[in-house]
């Protein structure tokens, strides 16, 4: 289905609409299948790399913004319709295209108990803007205070937590350290991506909506919508020290939470306790009767965006009747399994389920 | 160098135009979200700076709206939505002075096009990266004007005509540059593709 790749020269390349989906629009998928095809076939190494240079050279400084940002340009240009051009250039550009919802809190007693100093030695190493030109913030109030950051982010601060900001976000990136727990409301900007530095790990947000807490000296992030990454120190050095683009994190999605277990240094992706419905379903789409099983385990992921794991083959002779209204998502499951003989569980962050099928009629 | 058709199929554009004409607001946003960017990419290649191009990127497409009942359909939506950009950043740069403070130069031939400067990029490939530096550095060894050419040509996938159409000279002279330009870079080619066997190693 696809051209002859080998026989093409660089040039070639340069002009296919599949390469420049990858090297042009940084598409994820076509990344995905040229990574393969490079893999099968390393003879071709040279040229694409060649035509792959030769199309960043052309480009410019990335000014590309996301296609909300150009959906409410094509909204107000619509909506202004007849009115006089305004000089837009005067027009506030600073909107918040995404709320995200942070409460960090970092095993905050322990932290204090550290000596200052290494805890700023490990910071410079991460962020070095935010060891030497940076403001501080500490919330003494017994009630939550709100800091607008310059890209017009407002973070509101807990009680006894601290936010520490860069004076000037550096070109690439904005990054925050905090100790203690906070609320984020960040203005979304995908040219420079957002990271909470916490001393056990780092919180880069990907998406658009998320909470993160901690508990005792094991921090904790749960997600309720949108996307984030997690990462421990060690994953964030050793990237960094290899320069990588990529690195070994722990991505979120919504009713996902990850918690990073002090001892083992390492991250555990699980389900938040109690899952919130992310997507409101119509009552008579909860009536079930004699409906096959995958359809309803199709209507729970859809309702809160998690995965269930099972054998479409084993099931297929499972049907259910049920009517739910507002059990949880772990008594949904319950009365599901209970039904049809299964048993689930909970393996990173996905629902399995374990069925010997429903063969007895 | 053959100069093949643009694989892009453009009679949906044309398309979207139409329905443009007539009021279609989806059309309008398809076209948006289709140019918006390549377009501010290209202004920044005039004026670097981002506000200032998103700005005239965006009454570009205001003024395309606000006229939708009387403009005509070009022969490719692409190139003359580029034209209009080229034109305007040119014009409102040169009113702000942001391109340069003496009013009196004849624009077409003062044109400012900027330098490749790919250091903004963060390439995780080293090799890769070597690559687009000496790549960026034969092609700031070119005159502006066969620079242009090349960005158009390649980066914006133009065929030769929607280049002479948006440079305002005649097709030949597009060919003519192109070659030029070749025949100045066509040497480090060969280097390079050495260079990358080599270094390509590493990381595939």
């Amino acid at each position: 289905m696809n051209p002859n790749y080998q026989k093409y020269s660089v040039e070639d390349f340069t002009q296919d609409e599949q390469f420049r989906q990858w090297v042009i629009q940084r598409d994820p998928e076509s990344e995905a299948f040229w990574t393969e095809w490079l893999d099968s076939h390393p003879e071709a190494s040279g040229k694409v790399q060649l035509a792959r240079a030769f199309l960043y050279a052309l480009e410019e400084k990335n000014t590309a913004l996301s296609t909300d940002e150009l959906t409410s340009i094509t909204d107000d240009i619509i909506r202004q319709n007849k009115q006089v051009v305004r000089p837009l250039w005067s027009t506030p550009m600073v909107r918040v295209a995404a709320s995200i919802l942070v409460i960090l809190g970092l095993g905050y007693l322990f932290l204090v108990h550290q000596p200052a100093s290494s805890r700023l030695d490990k910071l410079a190493e991460i962020s070095p803007v935010l060891a030497v030109n940076y403001n501080e913030i500490e919330n003494t109030k017994p009630e939550p205070q709100d800091v607008t950051l310059q890209d017009g982010s407002v973070v509101t601060l807990y009680t006894h937590s601290k936010l520490r900001y860069p004076k000037q976000f550096t070109p690439k990136l904005r990054e925050v350290y905090l100790t203690g727990e906070a609320f984020f409301k960040i203005t979304k900007n995908p040219k420079k991506p957002f990271w909470v530095h916490a001393d056990q790990i780092s919180t880069q947000v990907l998406g658009t909506s998320f909470l993160v807490k901690a508990e005792g000296n094991n921090a904790k992030v749960e997600v309720r919508s949108g996307r984030v990454s997690v990462y421990t120190r060690k994953d964030i050095r050793a990237a960094r020290r290899l320069q990588q683009k990529e690195s070994v994190g722990v991505v979120l999605t919504a009713n996902q939470q990850v918690a990073f277990i002090e001892k083992e240094d390492r991250l555990v992706k699980s389900v938040v306790e109690q899952p919130i419905v992310l997507q409101k379903i119509e009552r008579h789409e909860y009536e079930f009767e004699e409906v096959p099983i995958d359809k309803v385990f199709k209507q729970l992921e859809k309702t809160y965006g998690l995965t269930v794991i099972y054998d479409p083959v084993t099931v297929k002779n499972c049907f259910i009747t049920a009517s739910f209204s507002d059990e949880s998502l772990f008594e949904r499951l319950n009365l599901i399994c209970r039904i049809s003989r299964a048993t689930y569980e909970i393996v990173d962050g996905q629902i399995i389920i374990h069925s010997v099928g429903c063969d007895n009629k | 160098m053959a100069i093949r058709p643009n694989p892009t199929p453009t009679n949906t554009d044309i398309q979207l135009w139409e329905q443009l004409k007539n009021g279609n607001e989806l059309a309008f946003g398809k076209l948006l979200a289709k140019y918006f960017n390549p377009l501010q990419n290209y202004g920044y290649k005039f004026v670097r700076n981002e506000d200032f191009v998103k700005d005239c990127v965006q009454e570009v497409f205001i003024e395309i709206w606000n006229r939708r009942d009387r403009i005509s359909t070009p022969d490719s939506v692409r190139a003359y939505l580029l034209s209009c950009v080229r034109k305007r950043v040119l014009r409102e740069g040169h009113r702000q002075h942001i391109i340069r403070e003496d009013a009196s130069i004849d624009l077409e031939n003062e044109l400012t096009f900027v330098e490749f400067s790919p250091e903004w990029l963060l390439i995780e490939q080293e090799s890769v990266a070597e690559t687009t530096h000496r790549i960026a550095d034969a092609l700031n060894k070119l005159p502006k004007r066969q620079r242009e050419v090349i960005y158009l040509r390649y980066y914006q996938n133009l065929e030769r005509d929607e280049i002479a159409a948006i440079m305002g000279v005649n097709p030949q002279s597009i060919s003519n540059l192109l070659q030029a330009a070749f025949k100045n870079f066509r040497d480090n080619w060969a280097g390079l593709l050495i260079l990358v066997n080599v270094l390509g190693h590493a990381s595939f």
